[in-house]
């Protein structure tokens, strides 16, 4: 026997909070709309609020498998260890950039102006990519969605707060208030690619290793 | 029948022993682990489960060796002690997912419609996991377990948490199972055993004390367990100064079962007479000598 996912599953299992992330959407959406075209304010409301949510399914994916009681019971299936890891939280960060994309064609097509599709994706998406490997990582490492939320809120207010000064090695963001051409985006966007994989490529070995069961 | 064999299996987390050089032959039918907390019951269900690796040793079954766990786990059920898995969702459909991880490709929803029957949750199939009872998320544990027909299915604590005519269903559904497969449980309660399992193991402190049947294995305590009457006077100073195990009050009258190497003396209103020891008092006796 070989073990099959079932992402739509996967989300229903989720509950409530499956749905959190499309909620984030149409907020944001909303204040792009009550802002319209002040990009001095649409733009960083997007960076600092849309990226640190592609964590959300990372760390609820895991609710069920590392966290509630008999989870252990997941683990003696027939199904590959990286299925139940890296490939659910990959899928659900495809499913969070096809989300972006949307959000993103809507404001720029109705709500601002100037042509932000490209370079919004560009920025968002890889920092978004930098945030689904923090929440995975802290997921795996704490077993608790609690405290993997606590270090969720923990880095963003921080390096929010300090401007990016406090921890600067592990800052991706750009507080950027208007839109950057792309040439100056690579660098920051491959910083966050590159701190994003470690952080991916850390909670796919751990996960591959769990041997502490509720 | 294959058996499942166990041939000085270890564990060791760093300098912590908690398994020693454990050697078992189980065969078709229910068998139970029976030992303290932190006797090592836990860790040799994780081992069989392939949750974890054992440090040395060999387990087999058949032409299956346990150093390709990917291959043992197509044959185990597994229920840890504690389960209660995705609260937001149906009976059915939690069980439908689950069949998809085991890999059960034919006839999918005739299976889970199967375990189901046979853990009487027929009527709660549409019911969300969290709306269950205890014992009701014990059964659909157990047929998450028996999904897929394991050739061996393993059982951590039965009936942890259950109230008693839930635990008597669980125990009868249990012997079920061990008509078809090899059923381990693991438990402290003596009684699960004494109630499903015809051979037992008895674990302490990661060692493997005594194995075989569970009359002989009764047997141990021959000679040790005495039964006297005493008044309610006596009572206290006889628990003080005895080894009790049970007792039952009749009217005024308390009967004492104590655990002894020699008679009691001046014990209470009759003289004491030995009875024949049960798997609960062989166990206590062998407890008592490993201290």
């Amino acid at each position: 026997m070989k073990g099959r996912l079932n992402l739509i599953f996967d989300w229903k299992a989720m509950g409530v909070n499956a749905y959190i992330p499309f909620i984030v959407v149409l907020v944001l959406i909303s204040y792009s709309k009550m802002k319209q075209d002040a990009l001095t304010h649409i733009i960083p409301a997007l960076e600092l609020t849309f990226p640190v949510f592609a964590a959300w399914w990372s760390i609820f994916l895991f609710q069920d498998v590392v966290e509630e009681p008999g989870s252990e019971t997941l683990f003696s299936y027939p199904i590959k260890r990286w299925k139940l890891g890296l490939a659910r939280v990959g899928f659900f960060f495809i499913i969070y950039i096809i989300l972006m994309l949307i959000m993103l064609f809507i404001i720029d097509q109705w709500l601002v102006t100037e042509e932000i599709l490209l370079p919004l994706a560009i920025q968002l998406g890889t920092q978004s990519f930098f945030f689904a490997g923090v929440g995975f990582l802290s997921m795996v490492l704490f077993l608790k969605s609690g405290w993997a939320l606590v270090i969720l809120v923990v880095y963003t207010s921080t390096q929010v707060l300090t401007r990016g000064t406090l921890i600067p090695i592990v800052n991706i963001f750009i507080f950027n208030q208007g839109v950057l051409p792309i040439s100056d985006l690579w660098g920051p966007a491959l910083f966050s690619v590159l701190m994003g994989t470690i952080f991916w490529a850390l909670a796919h070995m751990l996960f591959l290793k769990i041997r502490h069961f509720v | 029948m294959e058996t499942l064999i166990l041939s000085g299996v270890s564990k060791n987390y760093g300098k912590h022993i908690a398994l020693q050089n454990v050697s078992l032959e189980i065969e078709f039918g229910m068998f139970g682990l029976l030992g303290p907390n932190g006797a090592g019951k836990t860790t040799l269900m994780r081992i069989l489960t392939t949750l974890l690796s054992a440090s040395s040793g060999e387990i087999r079954f058949g032409n299956l060796n346990w150093n390709e766990p990917h291959k043992i786990r197509n044959i185990i059920g597994y229920l840890p002690q504690k389960f209660y898995l995705y609260k937001q969702i149906k009976v059915r459909e939690a069980l439908q997912h689950i069949a998809k991880l085991k890999g059960i490709q034919s006839n999918n929803d005739k299976a889970v419609d199967s375990v189901i029957e046979k853990v009487n949750l027929s009527d709660q199939r549409d019911k969300k996991i969290g709306k269950l009872s205890g014992g009701m998320v014990r059964r659909l544990g157990i047929a998450q377990a028996i999904l897929g027909d394991p050739k061996i299915i393993v059982v951590d604590e039965p009936t942890a948490g259950l109230d008693p005519e839930e635990r008597i269903r669980f125990r009868r559904l249990l012997r079920q199972l061990g008509r078809e497969t090899i059923v381990i449980i693991s438990t402290h309660i003596v009684e699960d055993i004494e109630a499903t399992c015809d051979k037992a193991a008895i674990l302490h402190k990661g060692q493997l004390i005594k194995s075989g049947d569970i009359h002989t294995l009764g047997k141990i305590a021959q000679g040790k367990v005495w039964e006297v009457s005493v008044s309610e006077d006596d009572f206290h100073s006889m628990y003080e100064k005895c080894n009790v195990i049970s007792s039952h009050r009749t009217d005024n009258i308390y009967r004492l079962r104590i655990l002894s190497e020699e008679p009691p003396m001046n014990a209470g209103l009759f003289s004491p007479s030995l009875v024949t020891p049960s798997l609960e008092d062989a166990y206590l006796y062998l407890m008592n000598k490993k201290g």
